[in-house]
């Protein structure tokens, strides 16, 4: 019977042999051949058989483990030649790890931060079914402030939407409890639905049931721990003095992650805004948020928003609300799309930067290794095999390669910190959420030490050991056409980032030093309280007691943020829509604290009691969109919905001067000023620009004596200012870093190949000297061949750079003109350091004793 | 100085005491005598493999030789380097073991 015979079948021998020589096996199968006929004469055949198997198990298992075993040690050895021939070159070893270092810990750094951009509010576990509801504009910008009447009213119509949250940045308020008081600056008003909606985990309490009670307040963690230490805080009353009144802890969450764009340290309940202003219809509020069922499409919801709106607003309303997903909030944040242009250009630059590294590694490493086609020729004269060959000089690259990797890792972690403070992240690099980046890192690790061994894996290995040992006249411009590319696209990237980084810079000067019309230098910031409101004028007569108190005035905002709009109407004019102008409301004084100029008519005044009621004051850019010759005394209809009827109407008495109230970025804009003191949120005072300290403690003590409670809190109103830009700021300075990163890369490698040139001209200078050269024609001789490259990279990265920061400065309504002398300036630093690095190896190489250099070799 | 494993040692003793006959079945059967266990085949073929790898040991094919059912036999003896190693092993017992007494009257049951 066939059965009777042991043998391997076909599939367990080729498996074997992966691990074993088919002699050994032949052995092992007669072996258990030979237990299999013993077996079968006294344990029967299923028992032998089931024996059997189990041996070719065993056998299997004991080959894999020997062969491991094996290969481990065998990886040991390729390791030690490849650190030896490391530590034989140095210099040259540190330059190459250093570069790629450097590339890979950019790279790293920018990695994460583009990662915690792009995972902005993805913690919410309905993400997919939450959505914003924004305002479309004519100009296609989103507003993230629909009427409040409008998603209740969804809701009720509608039963695809699940949930809904209005959230409306409150006021600040002085926050009581027992000796505690701290004045809380970040306090949002919502729904009950809020937490249905979003996940925020709670530590304490029902998210279901937290908000459901009109005097609930939900606080987050540490709130909790400063107010109540480790006392439960639930159930606990919290005085809010703003409306005068307990509330009642009921819930306690984790801290608001950072990468959430909603931040609040308290929740209340949105009627705090009043019932009637959540109930109309006409009025823009703020943030609102629905949840819609499951399978419910987005855009076949928004259709139904215009069907409700046409019918509670405006039959002929051509522009709606629409749904704008949660998870493209933040990189699509309100008009321009802001964040998801930073996070491509840094995305960018990371990978050029990274590409820059290992381009540089190879380069370097290709450079290196054809000095060693003698070794190469030696080894296989002795008797190595090219397989051998190849896998240790890709070996040495890969050990290179994974040594930068660890280097990097080792630095990122020690600069994580000093780069969380800077971009006000908290990232980290050693959690489970990296993991994909860190696949990333090895396999571009993997590639990189790879490519760069291949050239002397695959090419030197290829020589002909007689051809090398005869010192066959081998040019030694091996492979330079390609390294000589190499460099140029190196250079390339360095000249276009140090272009933008200058580019930058001088948009960022322009805007520090462009006059917006505005003086703000010396002007004091203070939060305003009901208490103050209620009695501002005595405050202000006080204030301007003290010595070194110019003016004192209040307003809802300072003049340089002003974002909210309003439609006006007036007798004249020519349009059938009204005109969407800025606004905002000042106390008098508002002009003369901002030295802002009055060109026609006069300001606020006390001298004329209805200022207060029926004054504004318009730019000249506004007197000139409106058509008017003679502004002063027309009469303006501002519609809007949360003053009186008769408050909207007002005469103009007075023009000022043109100032910029929105950021650079934006063109300059109508704008309007009206007096309506309950929306005084701030208080502006003028100071002397001596004794500052002095004047700042007065005020102290004058606001002290004047609201029994509230904290004294100030800024200066120029730091306020340069905030609004620090987007940009922070752009520039990481510019900045970056571009000095890459100018550094790539002079890394120009210097590793400048001493690989100078040294492969050894013997050539020595004879050009001994002929009558002199230094300075010899260096000429070396420099002039690279200076040519990184010439073409200029001319290659100029248009590079144009296109770019002009994209860049389209977003800037005020802008500097780029004219030539940035780039030319770019050009002229790049080759500077270019060529020194070049010249150094030549001025050394030039200046060596020709009989030792002719000695060389 | 590089020690042999117990097994290796064991195989390469096997394997120098069967002299020309030594071949798969032979050497379990001669590890098994010595040591008085029984072996799975996994134990012995997996360290004879690293010992043929190291050199200590080669391969030769008998002429006419062939197990039942027609494969080649395959026989392993000691290489030079096999030897000397094997020499040495001796050396380094016999001075480990030496002035040691029988330690098995000492062992308490």
């Amino acid at each position: 019977m066939k059965d009777k015979e042991f043998k391997f079948s076909p599939i367990t021998r080729s498996l074997l042999l992966h691990y074993a020589d088919e002699e050994m096996i032949l052995s092992a199968e007669e072996d258990l051949a030979a237990r299999f006929r013993e077996d079968l004469k006294t344990k029967g055949f299923l028992r032998a058989r089931v024996r059997s198997f189990f041996h070719t198990i065993g056998l299997f298992l004991s080959f894999f483990i020997e062969t491991l075993i094996w290969r481990i040690s065998m990886f040991r050895n390729y390791l030690k030649v490849a650190l030896r021939a490391l530590l034989r070159q140095k210099g040259y070893s540190f330059i190459n790890i250093l570069g790629l270092t450097v590339g890979m810990s950019c790279f790293i750094l920018i990695g994460l931060w583009v990662k915690d951009e792009l995972s902005f509010d993805r913690f919410h576990t309905k993400r997919d079914r939450i959505f914003r509801i924004v305002n479309k504009t004519q100009q296609g910008d989103y507003i993230p402030s629909p009427t409040y009447a409008l998603a209740p009213a969804l809701k009720s119509h509608y039963p695809e939407v699940e949930e809904f949250a209005r959230v409306w940045p409150w006021y600040g308020s002085l926050v009581t409890y027992g000796d505690k008081k701290f004045e809380e600056d970040n306090i949002c008003l919502t729904d009950p639905g809020f937490f249905r909606m979003f996940t925020f985990p709670f530590i304490k309490g029902d998210p279901d049931a937290a908000l459901e009670d009109r005097n609930a307040v939900v606080i987050t963690e540490s709130v909790a721990h400063k107010y109540f230490g480790d006392r439960d805080p639930i159930g606990q009353a919290l005085y809010l003095a703003r409306e005068e009144r307990d509330f009642t802890v009921t819930g306690v969450i984790t801290d608001v992650p950072t990468n959430s764009h909603l931040r609040f340290d308290l929740l209340a309940r949105v009627e705090l805004l009043g019932e009637d202003r959540l109930a109309r219809w006409e009025e823009w509020m703020g943030p609102c948020y629905i949840l819609l069922r499951p399978k419910v499409s987005d855009e076949d919801f928004t259709q139904k928003i215009a069907g409700i709106y046409k019918e509670y607003v405006d039959p002929e309303a051509t522009f709606f609300p629409v749904l704008q997903p949660l998870t493209k909030v933040h990189l699509y944040e309100n008009v321009r799309p802001g964040a998801v242009r930073t996070v491509a250009i840094f995305s960018l630059i990371a990978i050029f930067i990274l590409i820059m590294a290992c381009v540089n590694f190879m380069n370097l490493t290709t450079a290196r290794s054809s000095r060693r086609a003698k070794e190469v020729g030696m080894r296989k004269v002795i008797g190595a095999l090219r397989t051998q060959l190849i896998r240790q000089f890709l070996g040495e690259a890969l050990v290179m390669a994974f040594l930068a990797l660890a280097l990097s890792l080792v630095l990122v972690e020690s600069a994580l910190p000093h780069f969380n403070l800077f971009t006000g992240k908290s990232l980290t690099l050693l959690s489970g959420a990296n993991l994909s980046l860190v696949l990333t890192l090895l396999i571009v690790t993997l590639v990189t030490g790879f490519l760069a061994g291949s050239y002397p894996a695959f090419f030197l290995s290829s020589f002909r050991p007689t051809l090398i040992l005869k010192n066959q006249p081998r040019s030694s411009t091996q492979g330079s056409g390609m390294r000589k590319l190499l460099i140029v696209f190196q250079f390339v990237i360095s000249v276009a980032l140090i272009i933008c980084t200058l580019i930058v810079a001088k948009q960022l000067r322009f805007i520090q030093t462009h006059d917006i019309g505005i003086d703000r230098e010396n002007v004091v910031m203070l939060i305003n309280n009901p208490f103050l409101q209620k009695r501002f004028d005595t405050f202000k007569s006080e204030l301007l007691a003290i010595p070194g108190v110019r003016y004192v005035t209040g307003a809802a905002q300072g003049p340089t943020n002003i974002g909210q709009s309003i439609a006006i109407d007036w007798e004249a004019n020519p349009d059938e829509n009204m005109l969407g102008i800025d606004y905002t409301v000042v106390d008098y004084d508002f002009f003369k604290t901002f030295d802002m100029e009055i060109t026609q008519g006069r300001s606020f005044s006390r001298e004329f009691a209805t200022d207060m009621n029926e004054a504004c004051v318009i730019t000249e850019t506004t007197a000139q969109r409106m058509g008017l010759e003679e502004p002063l005394g027309t009469t303006i209809y501002m519609n809007h919905p949360a003053w009186p009827e008769s408050f909207r109407r007002a005469h103009v008495i007075g023009v000022v001067k043109d100032f910029h109230s929105r950021t650079l970025h934006n063109p300059l804009r109508p704008f309007v000023f009206r007096m309506y003191r309950p929306w005084h949120a701030f208080v502006f005072i003028k100071i002397e620009g001596t004794r500052i300290p002095e004047t700042l403690a007065n005020i102290e003590s004058t606001f002290n004596s004047r609201t029994g409670g509230y904290p004294f809190r100030y800024f200066f109103y120029a730091d306020f200012y340069d905030r609004q830009y620090q987007p940009e700021w922070r752009l520039g300075q990481l510019f900045n870093g970056f571009s000095f990163l890459s100018v550094l890369i790539s002079c890394l490698g120009l210097y590793g190949l400048g001493a690989y040139m100078a040294e492969q001209k050894t013997k050539e200078i020595g004879i050009r000297k001994i002929l009558g050269a002199s230094i300075s024609g010899i260096v000429t001789l070396t420099a002039k061949e690279f200076i040519k490259w990184v010439a073409l990279a200029n001319l290659i990265a100029w248009p590079l750079a144009y296109v770019l920061m002009r994209g860049w400065l389209h977003d800037f309504a005020y802008k500097i003109h780029l004219g030539p002398l940035i780039f030319i300036l770019a050009s002229g630093l790049t080759l500077v350091i270019a060529f020194l690095t070049v010249v150094y190896h030549s001025i050394k190489a030039a200046l060596a004793d020709p009989v030792t250099s002719l000695r060389y070799e | 100085m590089n020690y042999l494993s117990r097994i290796e040692e064991i195989l390469l003793l096997a394997i120098w005491k069967l002299k020309d006959n030594a071949y798969g079945i032979a050497i379990r059967e001669q590890v098994e005598k010595d040591t008085g266990v029984e072996w799975m085949s996994g134990a012995i073929y997996a360290p004879l493999s690293r010992l043929k790898k190291n050199g200590y040991v080669e391969t030769f094919q008998a002429k006419g030789s062939t197990e039942k059912g027609g494969r080649p036999r395959i026989y392993y003896k000691l290489s030079s380097l096999g030897m000397k190693k094997l020499a040495s092993i001796q050396e380094v017992n016999r001075s480990v073991w030496s002035d040691v007494p029988d330690l098995k009257n000492r062992v308490k049951s």
